[in-house]
This record gives C-alpha cells, sequence and structure tokens, in this order.
C-alpha cells in the first residue's frame, strides 16, 4: 500500500480513480433506466477518435505535444453526444439509431487518424485498455472539476431528471424543459466518460457506467437505493481494480470490469438466495394484489 | 390564484390535424368548463389521445387554437394546475426501480423546483394524496410490483399531489377489470363532488362511464355530441360507431 502513497503518479490515479468510481455509476443509474445504455459505448469511441486526431495534429502542431490528448477527447465526445441528441430527435420511433451511426462515424474516422498518425503507439494502447501510469496532474484536474460539475448538477436538478427518467412525456406536461434537462446530462455523460478513460480504458469505460447499475438493480427497493448500491459497487470495483493492477502489473481498466462483474454476480446471488421474486414488467396479474 | 372567477378551464377552437395525408381531427371545438366531469368518448382511432396531446402541447395542431385557464397554451406557465394521467404503459418505463412514494413525489416537482427538496409539508401530502386513492399501505412498495389498476391509482395520486384544479385521463382503465374499473370511477366521481376537481376523462368505453359523469362529448374525427349526460342517447353512439356496438356492454372490461 506503501507505494499508493509514495508515488505521485499512483497517488494521481487513486484520487481519480475514488471521482470517476462516483460519477460514472451515478449518471449511470440514469442512463440504465432510460434504457440508453449503449450511449456510452459511442461516447467513448468517439473519445478515442478525438484522442487520435489530437495525437495526428501533435505531429505538426509541437505547442500540442505538452498538452494532455484527453482534452481533445473531451471536446470530441461533447461535440458527439450533441449530434446523438439531434438524432433522437430525427428518429424519435428509433432512438437507439443514434449509436450505431455515432459509433460506426467515430471509429472510421479515428482510425483514419490514427493510421496518419503513424499507426498505434504506446500511448493509444494506454488509452484503449486503461493504464493507472497514463493518469497526469492535468487529468487529474480535469477528473476533479468535472466532479465537482456533475455534483451540482445533480443538487439542482435530481428532480427533474428522475422524472424525465420515468415519464419523459409527463415531465413535459409538468413544465419540465426536458430538451435542455437532455442536453445537460448528455454533455455532462460525455464528459465523465472522456475523463474515466485514461483508468478503464475506452473500450471498458461503458461498463463503469453499466455493470454497477447492473448490480444495484438486482438489491435496490427505491430509487435513491439505486444511487447507494451502485456507487458502492462503483467505488469497491475502482479501487480494488487498481490495486490488484498495480500488484499483478496488468492492464487496470480489465481488473476493473472484473471486479465490478465479481460483484454484479454476488448481486444476483444474494437477491436468488434472499428469495425476491424477479420481476417481469407486463406478466404481473391484473389482480393479484387487489 | 387571483384567477379563481375563470370558469373556464380547456378551450380548443377549431383544432384540425393531420398524419400525412390523413385527417385525424377535423375543426375540434371543445372546452372544459369548472365543476364538469366531461367524458370524452369514440371508438379505438378516432383521434382522442391525439385530441389530449394537443390540448397539452404535446403535439402542434395543423389549425387551430388551444387555451388553458382562458391563457394561450404558448404562454401558458402554471403546469401544476394541471393533472395528467397519460395512457396506461404508454410511455411508463415499469421496471423502474421506484417505491410509490418517489413516483408520487414526482408530481411535485414543478412546484417544488430549484435548490428546494421536499419538506415535511410535502410528504404529509404524499401521504394525504395516497390515502385518497387507498394507496397509502403501498406507500414502499416497488411501482412494478403492483397490479395494473394498483399502478394506475398511483398515476392519479401522482396528478393529484400538486393540487391541480383538472385531472386529465386518457384511457385509464385499459387493461383493468371489472370490478376495479367500478371502483375506480367511485373515486373519480367523489374527487369531482367533495373536492370540485375538473375532470376530464378520456375512454372507448362508454358502458359504464355515462353512469358518473356530467357531461359528454363524442368524437369520431369530429364532435358528433357535445352537452350534458342527461342529454346523450345511445343513438348518439349508435350513429358514430356504427355496426360496432359491443362497445355498449356494460360487462365491457378485461384486457382489450
Amino acid at each position: 500500500m506503501e507505494a499508493f502513497i509514495q508515488y505521485d503518479f499512483l497517488r494521481n490515479a487513486v484520487i481519480t480513480g475514488v471521482l470517476i468510481g462516483f460519477t460514472a455509476p451515478v449518471l449511470g443509474v440514469f442512463i440504465v433506466v432510460r434504457r440508453l445504455a449503449l450511449i456510452t459505448d459511442a461516447l467513448s469511441h468517439i473519445t478515442l477518435t478525438g484522442i487520435a486526431f489530437h495525437l495526428f495534429l501533435s505531429q505538426t502542431l509541437s505547442i500540442l505535444t505538452g498538452l494532455s490528448p484527453v482534452y481533445m477527447g473531451m471536446v470530441f465526445a461533447a461535440a458527439g453526444s450533441l449530434l446523438i441528441e439531434k438524432l433522437r430527435l430525427v428518429y424519435t420511433a428509433y432512438q437507439e439509431l443514434a449509436v450505431p451511426i455515432i459509433l460506426s462515424s467515430a471509429i472510421g474516422l479515428g482510425v483514419i487518424f490514427i493510421s496518419l498518425a503513424d499507426g498505434f503507439n504506446q500511448d493509444l494502447f494506454q488509452y484503449l485498455f486503461g493504464s493507472i501510469i497514463a493518469v497526469s496532474r492535468d487529468d487529474l484536474a480535469a477528473v476533479a472539476g468535472i466532479t465537482a460539475f456533475v455534483a451540482v448538477v445533480l443538487i439542482l436538478f435530481y428532480n427533474q431528471l428522475l422524472f424525465i427518467a420515468f415519464d419523459e412525456n409527463q415531465a413535459r406536461v409538468s413544465g419540465i424543459p426536458v430538451k435542455s434537462m437532455n442536453l445537460l446530462f448528455i454533455i455532462m455523460t460525455a464528459l465523465v466518460i472522456a475523463t474515466s478513460m485514461q483508468l478503464v480504458g475506452i473500450l471498458l469505460v461503458s461498463s463503469l457506467m453499466t455493470l454497477p447499475v447492473a448490480a444495484a438493480l438486482q438489491v435496490a427497493k427505491s430509487f435513491r437505493q439505486m444511487f447507494m448500491y451502485s456507487v458502492i459497487v462503483g467505488e469497491s470495483a475502482v479501487i480494488s481494480g487498481m490495486i490488484s493492477a498495480f500488484y499483478l502489473d496488468v492492464s487496470s481498466g480489465g481488473m476493473i470490469v472484473l471486479a465490478a462483474l465479481f460483484l454484479l454476480f454476488s448481486a444476483m446471488m444474494y437477491r436468488r438466495a434472499s428469495g425476491r421474486p424477479v420481476y417481469h414488467p407486463g406478466r404481473q396479474k391484473e389482480t393479484a394484489a387487489e | 390564484m387571483d384567477d379563481n372567477h375563470i370558469s373556464t378551464m380547456v378551450n380548443m377552437n377549431n383544432i384540425t390535424f393531420q398524419r400525412g395525408n390523413q385527417t385525424i381531427l377535423s375543426s375540434i371545438d371543445l372546452s372544459v368548463h369548472k365543476g364538469e366531469f366531461l367524458g370524452l368518448v369514440g371508438p379505438n382511432g378516432s383521434g382522442k389521445s391525439t385530441l389530449i396531446k394537443i390540448m397539452l402541447g404535446l403535439l402542434q395542431p395543423d389549425a387551430g387554437t388551444v387555451s388553458l385557464f382562458e391563457q394561450p397554451l404558448t404562454t401558458f406557465k402554471h403546469w401544476e394546475r394541471i393533472g395528467y394521467v397519460p395512457q396506461k404503459a404508454a410511455s411508463v418505463n415499469l421496471g423502474f426501480p421506484a417505491t410509490v412514494y418517489e413516483v408520487v413525489s414526482m408530481g411535485l416537482f414543478s412546484k417544488v423546483g430549484l435548490f428546494r427538496f421536499l419538506n415535511r409539508h410535502h410528504k404529509k401530502k404524499i401521504d394525504e394524496t395516497l390515502q385518497q386513492v387507498g394507496m397509502l399501505e403501498y406507500k414502499h412498495r416497488n411501482i412494478g410490483e403492483l397490479s395494473g389498476g394498483q399502478q394506475q391509482r398511483v398515476f392519479i395520486a401522482r396528478a393529484l399531489v400538486s393540487e391541480p384544479d383538472v385531472l386529465i385521463l386518457d384511457e385509464p382503465t385499459v387493461g383493468v377489470d371489472a370490478a376495479t374499473v367500478q371502483r375506480f370511477y367511485q373515486l373519480l366521481s367523489r374527487l369531482n363532488e367533495e373536492e370540485n376537481l375538473t375532470l376530464l376523462l378520456v375512454t372507448h368505453d362508454v358502458g359504464v362511464m355515462t353512469k358518473y359523469v356530467s357531461h359528454v362529448a363524442c368524437l369520431q374525427q369530429t364532435l358528433h355530441f357535445h352537452g350534458s349526460a342527461g342529454d346523450f342517447e345511445e343513438s348518439d353512439l349508435i350513429s358514430m360507431y356504427g355496426e360496432n356496438v359491443e362497445i355498449l356492454s356494460h360487462q365491457h372490461g378485461g384486457h382489450s
């Protein structure tokens, strides 16, 4: 454990981990209940496009070399989130179409930038799979700022976001500005994804938003508990994943996902053991409890 | 509110709505006055839900104007005065991990607003409203675990908790058994008489409804009848529904 206190880069990684162990699952709760889990994948891939773009540009523009590619990733993710929101309005009946459209454009563009930037290098590999030595002081500052932003937005708009997640039409009729709230939410999600990926990796970042929530769904009895359990699972997965990754000398993203999967499996077992029935929407008897 | 004298809660003027080349609604004039219990009936596909969505600003009409509480819809801000219970399961995700209490508390959100949290007064109001619809004992149950009729009562509580002046219900009894429907209408007519709540009920189920409402409007692309329930005759319906008379059955209920 001393290593984590002794070395700056490890300390940065741990603090970053604790922060995203909170923000990712908290936003994930809203994303999962709105059945938009795949959007996180689209956003993480567009972040990769931004990073590849930065690596490509920094070959010719020397001013960029000192800057973390994460910022370019954030810009791309935010722009991508706006595009997704726009596409969801174009295809109201097929909202999930926004995901493959953005995902394939992101990968297509990303691959072009990567080949222009002389193919895969060590930097890019770290962003794909996550690494605890990838977190710089700059990155930590970005994560801290975004965590503060997420916390403030949630404190101010928790009620509105909950209502929109539960029933968008009804929220609109109640006078909640649904369009601007959706926009705010998706930009927030894009920023959290962009900053989480150094630790977890682009290919795995969506798991940090969905696996803890999937575990919480098994045990939570209310929406409030959903947050509580999601954050507990998220934090446990990040911290245990990082520590084991360091000592086993393997990818932190992989270990974090394995830890989250283990907790998800435990939650399923717990539910089964506690005898709580698995709920099937639409299959309940109309008069069962009258 | 200083505008308590307002007696026209909803006024729709010359509403026309088209989907592609098909006319769904044609020159509809409809108004709902204070204290009325208006039943809006019509067969499936007659444009009832479309009309309600236009009324609430969820859809834009091709022609015509809507005013709520004598204010044009475009500038209307007092949404807490209108309670809306949407068609069951149309937009609601019933696997949602929320308790009955949490669902009802959502009804207060447009009133509570920014920076404010539910206080003791709000919590008491939620309890009272749940009591009113007979669901208080289910307060901490998950919404997905309840039966269809119970869920519907919870959604009514959510619409009532902000103490609206008008309650709009879109096909609230679809998929609910006959006995529950009966009790449900009794609850509505009690709210109408005791709390002086103005009600607009949309249904294709004419039989039971006519016993409870004060006014009836029949919709089939145009408005065929709009008057008090006493003047309403079954011949009005037959001219509208044509051959499809089984909807008159008073036994109608269950799954549809």
